[in-house]
């Protein structure tokens, strides 16, 4: 798993990308820990780098919407792969995460 | 791509009737004879699911387990533990090494697909 | 075909552990009592018992579970295993074989043999205390559904707070998800987030926090919906509710639930189970709660009710598992055909293509444009037919190959050597009756291989290579053929070696200039054998040679690479089907041949080689190549007028090493063939293997070349032995 994080006046982009599942859950949380600061403000979250999503990967993804919210700020899914959308979908958290256009 | 699954079982029939099942239901399939054959094999490729005897000559099903889920790679890698009934205190040992999943022998090759089919998807 | 080979694995299986068994009784009574033992007897008992189950073989795993047990008591030092308990489970050993015996023949189990049973069980009794003992057909193992009352039609109600440790153990609830697809239809799903941490660092990746609330639509009953869970059960909270549930137990469902209630009433409202009322109702009447059992509300009325959008997403739902449930089951969608019915069907379709080919002549001849279509749309189906026909004998090659795990490891263990074989491409698929007479010049070069091309583990580490040796079997598909290779990581051909045996035995000229490649081939020459000591394994007098001439046979080829040092790998081509083969098509005296394309060399006029006199021989750059005449071996009729003279041609084949000329007329080059097999009548028939139709309507024999090779070397020999004699005798 990567991530990459790009911020401008009006919103930062979290970008990840790899593999997402209970094997990286834990360097994933550390990544995430080194970027849970400053997200009082619009989040972009991009997932079409995404290959591999399981439940783990999506519990992560909904902190990290928590996070966002705590801290005041609004996140967004902006766009998702193929297979992390199925999996999206299958769980329904689409609305949690804020992922506006699905895919068919 | 297909998911892969390792069989780990020191009768060859029993091998060759499940490897033709779970092929036929889409899966690639590694076969190890016993726990020590399995642990060779896990060298890195990706294995989505184990399915393993407990009563094998050289190295038990159970000690398979407890070495599997110290590697890295293969921790969170699911288990169905094939048993005979009767076996509850194999039972209680190798749900303390990881293996929550046991399908009673003798099984039918669709008990099998099926036990599968609840953990991974092809 | 895969699960009579994998039966026959369990047969040969099955008598090994029951000598391991016996031997193993038998070191008992000469004291030798240790855990291995009593491990190794219970063992067999066990595997034979696991294995016969899974082929269905009632009779041996309903006699031999009472001998496991009274074997799993001695194992854990409950009973003791006396001289008499002993002799018993020789008897039961021996038992077991019978049974196994009557299956391997295809018998009935005999009454006498069942009342043998009965008696050795009895006998066991003192040893199996308490235990019901029956020797009877197990109960279907299928689940008698219970009693039909939770069903309805409506979705079910599942709750779900899976235990924290799901993930760890590598169970991923989208895969229950899944499975609950497959026997229904999940119309709503919500995964609650609520039991998610406050921050970050309490956040433990690896544990579960999320809560599942799902509504299932299925004709399933509840044990088959728990059945999803069965992996999970421990330290799970699992809540089912059935369509027929009633409001007040989604009331209680929502007030057991650690979200809140507003929350998980949102969901059930969504999924139309309750109403904004029955919620507001309910959760008003929390002290008074008398109240809402005194009404109990069947969820069909509430459905029926206003809510009028989940009623039809449940009809949809049941729409769909009803279509679903038309279909074929997923396990069957393999059918057993007996092979001789496909066989038959490809030999009708042979037939069918045959007179299609005919129907298309008739038509030409007509000249009548719409008959003409329909007949070429006719063609076109027809070829479709044939093709598909022919992809229904097609089975992966895995099968094969996975038998040769036993003859690498018991050849391995003969000699001491460790082999780890490798199968690559299993699923590669060819013709049925190709996979079987490809199994023995397999067997061939395996145990050639495991023979003489994997080193000794002492070798081997001398040689800074792991002491385990690999064996890789490997197929693959390649422009219409099918390629399988069988490589080592051993010694290499001693091609030194090979060198000089050839030249010995007058192959090669000592001053010969081959390359390493054209050396390696030499293998496959008829009484080349390199290896130093001829062991009883692969040295049995056949070589590599026989292997050449199995694979030639089917059309094929087979060649060899080697690195000194580092292994070997022979690779075999072989033509997909032999169904259809490339020939060339000649005719002699206005009947028509096929020669198969791959034993051809090449053509020339007759006329134009030096021809020994009264002999049937020509002298072909040096070579003497004696020949036949089609005409004369088959006794054609002399053609009715001959208008110009006949030039006859050459035709140069080879078989193996031995080459040979067939004398024809007329040349026409190279056709695709379908090959129909000769009536059984004909079958003695020599030199020729099965006939064809062709274009123009006319019948073309298949030539059997070797056979014809044969014949010409053995006329050839007379010739030239009478020659010789009548030489003599002008001298």
């Amino acid at each position: 798993m990567d991530i990459q994080r790009r911020t401008t006046a009006k919103q930062t982009t979290i970008k990840l990308s790899g593999d997402l599942t209970i094997y990286e859950a834990a360097s994933a949380k550390s990544l995430l820990l080194e970027n849970h600061k400053g997200l009082d403000r619009k989040v972009l979250l991009n997932l079409q780098q995404v290959e591999e999503l399981d439940t783990s990967g999506v519990q992560l993804l909904l902190m990290l919407q928590r996070l966002v919210q705590q801290q005041g700020g609004e996140l967004e899914t902006v766009e998702v792969s193929e297979s992390a959308g199925s999996i999206l979908q299958l769980l329904r958290c689409q609305a949690a995460l804020n992922l506006k256009e699905i895919d068919p | 791509m297909a998911k892969t699954i390792m069989i780990v079982d020191d009768s060859a029939s029993l091998r060759q009737v499940v490897s033709i099942a779970l092929k036929g239901a889409g899966y690639e399939v590694v076969e190890a004879v016993n726990g020590q054959d399995a642990l060779g094999k896990l060298d890195g490729r990706k294995i989505n699911l184990v399915v393993s005897d407990v009563n094998m000559p050289v190295m038990d099903g159970i000690s398979f387990v407890k070495e599997m889920k110290k590697m890295p790679s293969y921790k969170f890698t699911p288990v169905i533990m094939l048993t005979t009934e009767g076996s509850d205190d194999k039972k209680k040992e190798g749900q303390l090494a990881g293996a929550k999943a046991w399908i009673v022998k003798p099984f039918q090759p669709d008990q099998m697909l099926k036990a599968v089919s609840m953990l991974i998807t092809p | 075909m895969s699960m009579d080979s994998a039966l026959q694995t369990f047969f040969a299986e099955a008598d090994e552990l029951l000598d391991y068994m016996e031997s193993a009784l038998l070191r008992l009574e000469q004291g030798q009592a240790d855990s291995e033992t009593l491990n190794e007897i219970f063992r067999a008992a066990h595997t034979i018992k696991g294995s016969a189950g899974l082929f269905g073989l009632h009779s041996i795993v309903g006699f031999t579970h009472f001998v496991e047990n009274v074997l799993d008591k001695a194992r854990a030092g409950d009973i003791v295993i006396d001289a008499g308990l002993q002799g018993l489970m020789l008897h039961c050993k021996d038992h077991i074989l019978t049974l196994l015996n009557d299956v391997k023949a295809g018998r009935e189990t005999s009454h006498d043999t069942m009342h043998k049973g009965e008696e050795l069980l009895q006998q066991l009794q003192p040893w199996l205390a308490g235990e019901v003992i029956a020797l009877q057909e197990p109960a279907d193992q299928s689940r008698t559904s219970q009693a039909d009352s939770d069903r309805d039609s409506g979705a079910w109600h599942i709750s779900l707070r899976l235990s924290p440790d799901v993930l760890q153990n590598g169970m991923d609830p989208l895969s229950f998800f899944r499975f609950l697809s497959g026997i229904g239809d999940i119309v709503q799903l919500a995964t609650l987030a609520d039991g998610l941490p406050q921050t970050m660092e309490e956040f433990d990746p690896e544990i579960l926090y999320l809560g599942f609330e799902i509504d299932l639509v299925t004709d399933q009953d509840r044990a088959a919906i728990e059945e999803a869970f069965c992996f999970v059960q421990d330290g799970s909270d699992i809540r089912i509710l059935p369509p027929t549930a009633k409001v007040s137990e989604y009331i209680n469902l929502i007030q057991s639930l650690p979200e809140s209630n507003q929350k998980l009433g949102e969901i059930l409202i969504k999924s139309g189970v309750l109403t904004q009322a029955n919620l507001d109702s309910a959760l008003d009447e929390q002290t008074v709660q008398a109240a809402s059992q005194s009404s109990p509300q069947m969820l069909g009325e509430i459905l029926t009710g206003k809510q009028s959008v989940p009623r039809e997403v449940v009809d949809a739902a049941l729409d769909k598992q009803k279509k679903l449930k038309e279909r074929p089951a997923q396990e069957s969608r393999f059918v057993r055909v007996d092979a001789e019915k496909l066989d038959n069907l490809i030999n009708l379709i042979g037939e069918l293509v045959i007179s299609r080919q005919r129907v298309d002549l008739l038509a030409a001849q007509t000249e009548h444009g719409p008959l003409l279509d329909a007949v070429a749309s006719l063609g076109g189906f027809t070829e479709h037919i044939r093709d598909a026909a022919l992809t229904l004998r097609m089975v992966p090659i895995g099968d094969t190959f996975q038998r040769f795990r036993r003859l690498v490891r018991d050849t391995a263990a003969e000699l001491g050597k460790s082999i780890e074989l490798k199968i690559r491409g299993a699923e590669t698929e060819l013709d049925r009756s190709m996979v079987e007479k490809l199994t023995d010049p397999l067997t061939h070069i395996v145990r050639n291989a495991i023979d003489h091309g994997i080193e000794a583990q002492a070798v081997r580490t001398g040689r800074g290579k792991s002491a385990t040796g690999t064996l890789c079997l490997s197929a693959y598909h390649d422009a219409g053929i099918i390629v399988i290779e069988v490589s080592d990581d051993g010694g290499g051909l001693d091609l030194q070696r090979i060198r000089q045996k050839a030249v010995a035995n007058g192959l090669i000229e000592d001053t010969a200039n081959l390359s390493n490649h054209d050396l390696s081939q030499l293998i496959f020459h008829p009484g080349l054998s390199t290896a130093e000591k001829v062991t009883d394994l692969s040295g049995r007098g056949v070589g590599m040679d026989v292997v050449k001439r199995n694979i030639d046979s089917l059309q094929g080829s087979v060649d060899v690479d080697s690195v000194p040092g580092e292994g070997t790998r022979l690779r075999i081509r072989l033509p997909l089907t032999l169904a259809i083969i490339d020939g060339f098509h000649v005719a002699s005296r206005n009947t028509h041949f096929i020669i198969p394309q791959n034993t051809v060399l090449e053509c020339m006029d007759l006329d134009a080689l030096t021809q020994d006199q009264g002999r049937e021989c020509v002298n072909l750059r040096g070579e003497q190549i004696p020949f036949i005449r089609l005409s004369k071996i088959f006794a054609l009729p002399e053609r009715e007028q001959v208008l110009d003279v006949v030039r006859e041609k050459l035709v140069v084949v080879q078989f193996g090493e031995t080459r040979s000329g067939i004398v024809v007329e007329d040349l026409f080059g190279e056709v695709q063939t379908v090959v129909k097999p000769l009536s059984p009548i004909f079958q003695a028939l020599q030199g020729v293997g099965g006939s064809s139709l062709l274009g123009t309507g006319d019948i073309a024999f298949i030539l059997d070349v070797p056979q014809l090779i044969e014949l010409a070397v053995r006329v050839e020999d007379r010739l030239s032995r009478a020659t010789v004699r009548s030489t003599a005798k002008e001298k």
